[in-house]
């Protein structure tokens, strides 16, 4: 497993890729820092609700070839009959991008440390949001990684990835609006809602859980789909 | 032939052995999402939260907790909208979480009850329509006490533009709300309000039969006093002189005075009445409380400040103090017919603390409705608080009594809401209320930073541009080493 995850840690960076991303996801983060600091405001934790949305361009594209690619060349094949169990080989490719995004978090950080320099603090709610934000980012990985594993075209892989995020996201806004049964139903699948929870300032156990869960399941899904095609397609 | 049946039990394997692993592969699929479900539907009976925000929003104190432990008897929180539709990053959404520390209480319920879908229920709430319900409120209910909450009780605001009304949270009041309305709603001790009778005042059987029933509502017991000829009971807490059409008698007034000794309040409200009597014993006992009422009738000449086609039917403003604070924000129209003055004495007494409450515009004329008062033009207040910290009685001086008048609410009632804010938060302040609770309002935590304009553009230059081509050319790097490999 962590033999994968290294090799496709490299790969992250010895490609232009990750560095993209993370310049991209900085630059994204520090626009909507300047105004604040401005304004001599230190609330990060609303910049930290806003990052969630920022992942949905990011993870696709940071997912779209961690198992597609091996797909295309033909080196899945190698994969399925190398010692390593299957799931070993899905969880490998998964740190690997995790790792990437904990790259981008580690230096997110840098923002809530300008302000501590400039007398503000780092509230214990900040650090909370940024335990749901590490969740979030398995979380969204996790689909990624399932989109990667369905096709073997990178492309469509981050636009279902990316698809999908944007409609676990319309399904916070729209359970707002809809209501009722299908507005809780919309809430309670939604892992933006559960990030929120945390963004707000609350560390809900049934949040933790879910977002560990639902990382674990996608995983899952992942491993079966990719087991289920070798014994289909043989 | 043999050839031709090998393939035909390759495809016949091959096709079974598709048909089992994706049978198979569907049934764990679906497996796993049940299994899924049924941990988080687990997880989320188990209630652990913890509270990471610095003003402890959805944390609730050992007062409210103590209140919670001993109530006898249950009590119901109607949150009159649909709460699946309160995005998290509505302010409702802090209510809404707040209050499940509430309902985990054996006798609190919390219940959200959509207004426009539940007609029915909503009548049975409030059958005379007499509490104020809209949508968005709470409705505190213990058996026939209610008490509603609305916006402004939950939250402390400040408009932040005039203009566009725009207006932002600066606090939370919702624990302090909720826990006094349940505490309200909830105990046997009820503050007893007495109206005087005797004078041909308004009293709850005549020209204040509504505004009666909203004190009931919002939890009161009424009743009436002759002062003349019946001692004051007990277990009178205010006393209610509204409009009396003849002066009060000595013996009254000494009744009064030791009413107010014993650390109790009068409310008296006095609409301008043309009638020779002045007052004077009703005078002499205001005159201890450093307040007079105005020989005069108002009459406003701003257009904004009266009714239109009538300059005597006057629109106060509500002036910012500690009585007023619980509903000056968003305070709508409180229209005074027939208003008079209310003089403020200028005679040195530190144990008086005097609080105007409504003010006229500046365009005012004071009509002296005797021979030997001079008219006189300019703001005036129409109704004051005083406090007397020796006894700790307090008393309101109101020059209208005819704004919560039966007539005047049933041919105004776009002012009925005004004028029943400004009444009950009267009462409210007169019975010390929410003196009782001890629960501090939550100002929200502003994490200011001490930085200047150099500073920030130095910094936010160095994150905008800076930070991310660093990193740009880091991977620009990387790229020209490796492109070749």
């Amino acid at each position: 497993m962590w033999t994968v995850a290294k090799r496709e840690i490299g790969s992250y960076f010895k490609s232009p890729i990750a560095y993209v991303l993370i310049g991209l996801f900085i630059l994204l983060i520090s626009i909507f820092f300047w105004p604040r600091l401005q304004g001599s405001r230190g609330d990060f934790i609303s910049i930290l609700g806003d990052m969630g949305f920022f992942l949905i361009f990011i993870v696709p594209i940071l997912t779209m070839k961690i198992l597609a690619e091996d797909r295309k060349n033909g080196t899945e094949v190698l994969l399925m009959t190398s010692p390593t169990s299957l799931f070993k080989i899905v969880l490998g490719k998964f740190i690997a991008a995790y790792t990437v995004f904990l790259v981008i978090t580690i230096i997110s950080l840098i923002y809530p440390i300008i302000i501590v320099i400039f007398s503000g603090a780092f509230t214990i709610q900040l650090a909370g949001g940024y335990l749901g934000f590490l969740l979030l980012g398995g979380a969204f990985i996790s689909i990624g990684v399932l989109a990667s594993a369905s096709t073997e075209n990178q492309i469509i892989a981050a636009i279902i990835s990316f698809v999908a995020l944007l409609v676990m996201w319309v399904a916070d806004t729209l359970s707002a609006s809809v209501g009722g049964v299908v507005g809780t139903v919309l809430t309670w699948i939604s892992l933006i809602s559960r990030y929120q929870v945390f963004t707000k300032g609350i560390l809900g156990f049934a949040e933790v859980i879910y977002l560990i869960s639902f990382t674990a399941i996608i995983l899952f899904l992942t491993v079966r789909l990719i087991e289920r095609r070798r014994w289909t397609q043989g | 032939m043999t050839e031709k049946n090998t393939n035909y039990d390759v495809k016949k394997i091959e096709r079974s052995r598709k048909l089992k692993y994706g049978s198979n592969a569907i049934i764990v699929m679906i497996s796993s999402i049940v299994v899924f479900v049924m941990i988080n539907l687990i997880a989320s009976w188990i209630t652990f939260e913890v509270d990471l925000t610095p003003e402890g929003l959805y944390s609730i104190g050992d007062q409210t907790k103590s209140i919670l432990e001993n109530l006898t008897k249950e009590v119901t929180v109607y949150g009159l909208f649909d709460e699946t539709k309160i995005a998290d990053d509505n302010s409702y959404s802090k209510i809404i979480d707040l209050l499940k520390k509430y309902n985990a209480y054996d006798n609190v319920k919390v219940e959200y009850v959509n207004p426009n879908t539940n007609v029915e229920f909503m009548n049975n709430l409030d059958p005379d329509n007499v509490l104020g319900m809209t949508t968005n409120n709470f409705v505190v209910v213990c058996g026939d006490y209610k008490k509603v909450l609305k916006y402004y009780d939950f939250f402390e605001s400040y408009a932040s533009d005039y203009n566009t009304f725009g207006v932002v949270d600066v606090g939370s009041k919702a624990e302090l709300s909720l826990t006094s309305a349940i505490n309200y709603v909830s105990r046997d001790e009820r503050t007893t309000i007495l109206f005087s009778n005797g004078h041909d005042e308004f009293t709850d059987d005549y020209d204040y039969i509504a505004v009666s029933e909203k004190f009931t509502l919002n939890g009161f017991k009424i009743g009436r006093i002759n002062l003349y000829n019946e001692s004051i009971p007990d277990e009178a807490d205010i006393i209610v002189i509204a409009n009396p059409t003849s002066d009060l008698y000595p013996e009254e007034v000494k009744k009064l005075k030791e009413f107010m000794a014993a650390g109790n309040s009068v409310y008296v409200l006095m609409d301008c009445m043309i009638t020779n009597d002045r007052f004077t014993n009703l005078q002499s006992f205001l005159y201890d409380y450093n307040v007079q009422l105005g020989y005069d009738k108002i009459k406003e000449y701003d257009t904004d400040f009266y009714l239109e086609g009538n300059q005597y039917y006057i629109f106060p403003e509500l002036i910012r103090s500690d009585v007023n604070e619980p509903i000056y924000e968003n305070f709508t129209k409180l229209m005074a017919p027939n208003a008079r003055s209310i003089n403020i004495l200028r005679i040195l007494n530190n144990n008086l603390s005097i609080q105007p409450l409504l003010i006229t515009s500046e365009k005012t004329k004071l009509e002296g409705i005797y021979d030997d008062i001079k008219d006189f033009s300019g703001a005036a207040y129409v109704a004051v608080a005083v406090t007397d910290s020796t006894t700790n009685a307090k008393l309101l001086l109101s020059g209208t009594a005819s704004f919560m008048q039966d007539q005047i609410l049933i041919n105004y009632s776009q002012y009925d809401a005004g004028a029943t804010k400004f009444m009950l938060n009267n009462l409210n302040w007169l019975e010390g209320e929410t003196s009782e609770m001890f629960i501090e309002q939550k100002d929200f935590f502003v994490n200011s930073i001490i930085i200047t304009t150099k500073q920030a553009n130095t910094v936010g230059g160095f994150l905008v541009y800076g930070l991310p081509s660093l990193i740009l050319l880091a991977g620009l790097i990387v790229y020209l080493r490796r492109r070749h490999l």
